[in-house]
């Protein structure tokens, strides 16, 4: 009887989280989809904070290696009125066509921070802001709202340059987002030392 | 010790140079200048925070991802040995991935994800020398997972220390998991449930629930944090015993600027033990931080000071 009223209320606090999750959405809001890219430096001062054991989005620094990884990062702001379709496609490519990074999956980007850190704690911590900040997949739907998602395409640091970063959104009832420029040096927006 | 080191770097070069593996290894913890929290804990010199803090941890990965290996060393610094904790290896076959060796763990039970309160967590069976079979991308949504130990004296009572998992995606917004902790040689299997909802941008909801069979007793709790881009505020509660144990706490944060936030942390226990502190928290860059503490308790747990209480503290979590 005592289990069943705690799981009675266990099954309330889900309830009153779904709830909740239904009533978020903001009326009046024009459609638009846009796509951006960002540097290091603008993820820093961004949302999720200087913190490399908190933001994902900060490419990892190793004390004897140095910069071993380049993230080339994408913004993707999606605002619908009603419910639509979405579909997203970046690639880091040189002037020959051949592919220089790889799109990142969220699941795999979960994966490639899990491989890269121990301490369980800091690792949930940045696991779970790629939860909630992390584009779900290259085809996805969407109820009306305002969104702000990341994409990541990664590649061994540095990425030869010259290189163009292509990104397509297509969001159904919006004309798609398309973004096609060039890679900037690797030092702009990046520490010249490990700080 | 300074082998043991050479010998991690020299590993992690070599991967670095490798075409076929990626390598990782990492160290993390912190090591208190001051620390006035209880007299057991009273040391005026450079200490380890603690047990399980300082962690070393090496991870070999093959380049798609099919194949690899890790070794954790908990307390490096505190014992100056490498000891590791826990180790595996694991392989993926299809959709199926399979890790043998010393395990820390499952995905299938849901933790406080801030961590604020910690003397009550769900059961976690997944440890130690065992075979964790699980699905190696989700299924629809699911990911499921076996564990079994490898500890037991016959094949009978292994199996009767079998542990299951599994959780789910729903939609976007949220994850439920639940793991069953088979323990039939002592008739105290414990099964729990959890929920992680994350489908507001900057809210993250959580929490447990557990059955345990010995003295057909409950646990669980539920905690949350909203956070913007300058503050965050959230709390949690836990309780054990059919919740006549509790604990509840509450954090606020501000960032004074991207580096630098300032903490504040109230807690009171069904002991009747009140704690609060405060913080301040410097981030130097690249995994390195300074953190200071002072804050008021008022007792009661054994050997803590009552009165005012301080520390302050370097932190670290590099990668080699």
């Amino acid at each position: 009887m005592r289990i069943k009223k705690y799981f009675l209320a266990f099954a309330l606090i889900l309830i009153a989280i779904a709830l909740v999750s239904c009533a978020s959405n903001p009326k009046n809001i024009g459609p638009s989809a846009s796509l951006s890219v960002l540097s290091q430096a603008d993820i820093k001062n961004g949302y999720l904070g200087s913190s490399q054991n908190e933001n994902p989005y900060m490419e990892p620094l190793s004390l004897v290696r140095g910069r071993q990884t380049e993230f080339v990062i994408i913004r993707i702001n999606i605002s619908i009125s009603s419910e639509a379709s979405v579909n997203f496609y970046a690639s880091v490519k040189n002037e020959t066509g051949e592919n220089l990074a790889d799109l990142k999956t969220k699941d795999e980007f979960i994966r490639f921070w899990q491989g890269w850190q121990g301490d369980p704690m800091l690792n949930r911590q940045r696991e779970l802001n790629i939860q909630q900040t992390y584009i779900p997949a290259s085809d996805f739907s969407l109820k009306p709202g305002n969104y702000t998602y990341y994409a990541v395409l990664m590649a061994k640091y540095p990425i030869p340059r010259p290189a163009k970063i292509h990104a397509e959104l297509n969001v159904s009832g919006i004309s798609p987002a398309i973004l096609d420029i060039p890679l900037a040096d690797p030092s702009v927006g990046r520490p010249k030392g490990l700080f | 010790m300074k082998k043991l080191i050479v010998l991690l770097l020299t590993i992690a070069m070599v991967g670095a140079v490798s075409a076929q593996v990626t390598t990782s290894v990492s160290l993390s913890g912190s090591v208190y200048l001051w620390n006035k929290q209880s007299a057991a804990a009273d040391k005026a010199t450079l200490s380890p925070n603690g047990a399980g803090y300082d962690i070393l941890k090496f991870s070999a990965t093959g380049k798609d991802e099919n194949y690899g290996l890790f070794v954790q060393d908990n307390d490096l610094i505190k014992t100056v040995a490498f000891n590791p904790d826990y180790w595996a290896v694991w392989y993926k076959v299809s959709m199926v991935k399979a890790s043998m060796g010393s395990l820390n763990g499952g995905s299938f039970v849901q933790y406080f994800n801030n961590g604020w309160l910690e003397n009550y967590d769900p059961t976690d069976a997944m440890y130690g020398n065992g075979l964790l079979v699980e699905t190696a991308a989700p299924i629809s949504g699911f990911n499921v997972g076996v564990y079994l130990p490898l500890s037991g004296a016959t094949i009978v009572n292994t199996l009767k220390a079998t542990s299951a998992g599994f959780n789910y995606a729903v939609g976007e917004v949220a994850t439920v998991c639940g793991q069953a902790n088979l323990d039939f040689v002592s008739n105290a299997t414990t099964v729990n449930i959890g929920f992680d909802y994350t489908g507001l941008p900057g809210l993250d909801g959580y929490g447990w629930f557990e059955y345990q069979q010995a003295g057909s007793a409950v646990a669980g709790g539920v905690g949350g944090q909203y956070k913007t881009k300058t503050w965050r505020a959230g709390a949690e509660f836990e309780g054990a015993n059919n919740f006549a144990n509790w604990d509840v706490v509450a954090n606020a944060r501000y960032y004074v600027t991207p580096v630098l936030f300032v903490q504040v942390r109230p807690e009171y226990r069904s002991t009747g033990r009140f704690r609060v502190r405060g913080y301040a928290n410097y981030a130097f860059g690249n995994g390195f931080s300074a953190e200071a503490m002072a804050g008021y308790d008022s007792n009661p747990a054994a050997g803590a000071y009552t009165g005012f209480i301080s520390y302050a503290k370097l932190g670290y979590s590099v990668s080699f």
